[in-house]
């Protein structure tokens, strides 16, 4: 498996983002809220909606580089 | 110690195939609980913690390959019968947590689970070729044309403010006849679907050469209706690919768009 991401052209910068957005974004979310982690309860999740527009800031850096 | 387990998919009890690895190598298993079961990972150690992964994500060095394997495996399980994707870092407290999950979300996680079964999705995008689309005008729209020959007829002063007036009704006709067109296929493809959605263009820097967006569709299409459904596509990309649209077209993919409680069956 390929653990490093090179320079990306324009289709495979495409493809990346689809992908980050279909695995970060889509899919059935069980909770349904942020739950802020503790110790003791059984779910723990991370704010998608942060994540996504951290992945698109860096994409687009990536993308000016 | 951390026993945080992450959740890639939901699949059936039973299922019985070797899953590929999964997150930074490691093995992935099923947890079942009744007659569902979650695939997962145990990750040890404190990278997974919550706090940790907020400041990784930052880092599309860190994240990219580990989207790829989340990725892997829910399409692994997607091959091998329903599977209802969860979103990345869908994270549990130990195997315990994630049976919970099962048992308490069972009936909830039984009808994803048959809205996944109905098939896997495709993804199409169909973006505009203004210049190829305003080449093709003048033969879907005649008075274009016509009006064109006026403009030359006519004298200096009335060409400029014609010609403005021609270039203003032109930008409209074709955003006009792009969304007509996008329209169309959307709905003929629709007919070998069952399911499809419209989203708006997908946020992100970079399109090629800023090429406005007429259809960002997803169908989910029963594995019997592929053939028929790529043979439709096909069509519709010969008729339109020379009129000024480009075709950008995947799958099949797991379930992604098609598992949340809006998506049930017509």
């Amino acid at each position: 498996m390929a653990n490093e991401i090179g320079p990306l052209d324009d289709d495979d910068e495409l493809a990346f983002s689809d992908l980050l957005n279909r695995v970060l974004d889509r899919g059935l979310v069980i909770s349904g809220q942020v739950i802020i982690s503790v110790a003791d309860i059984d779910l723990v999740y991370v704010d998608l909606q942060l994540l996504v527009s951290a992945m698109e800031t860096i994409v687009r850096r990536n993308a000016s580089a | 110690m951390s026993n945080t387990c992450y959740v890639y998919a939901i699949v059936p009890a039973s299922e019985v195939g070797v899953p590929p690895e999964g997150l930074d190598g490691h093995p992935v298993t099923l947890e079942r609980e009744g007659t569902l079961a979650a695939v997962i990972s145990a990750l040890p150690g404190e990278e997974y913690e919550p706090g940790n992964i907020e400041a990784r994500t930052a880092d599309i060095d860190w994240l990219g390959p580990r989207a790829a394997a989340h990725d892997r495996i829910v399409t692994w399980a997607s091959d091998h019968g329903p599977a209802v994707p969860l979103p990345m870092f869908s994270l549990y407290r130990g195997a315990e947590g994630v049976r919970a999950m099962l048992r308490d979300r069972r009936h909830e996680l039984a009808r994803a689970l048959e809205r996944a079964a109905r098939g896997r999705e495709f993804a199409l995008r169909v973006y505009r070729d203004d210049d190829a689309l305003r080449a093709a005008l003048p033969d879907l729209r005649p008075e274009f044309a016509e009006r064109l020959r006026a403009i030359e007829a006519a004298s200096p002063g009335q060409r400029y403010l014609l010609q403005r007036k021609l270039d203003r009704d032109i930008a409209d006709a074709l955003r006009d006849a792009a969304r007509e067109i996008a329209s169309d296929l959307f709905e003929r493809l629709k007919g070998f679907a069952v399911d499809a959605l419209r989203e708006p263009p997908p946020k992100r820097a970079g399109d090629p050469a800023q090429v406005p967006l007429a259809l960002n569709a997803y169908f989910l299409v029963a594995p019997e209706r592929y053939d028929a459904f790529r043979a439709e596509l096909t069509a519709l990309i010969e008729r339109f690919a020379t009129r000024g649209f480009r075709f950008d077209f995947t799958g099949p993919w797991p379930a992604y768009h098609f598992v949340g409680p809006h998506h049930d069956g017509e």
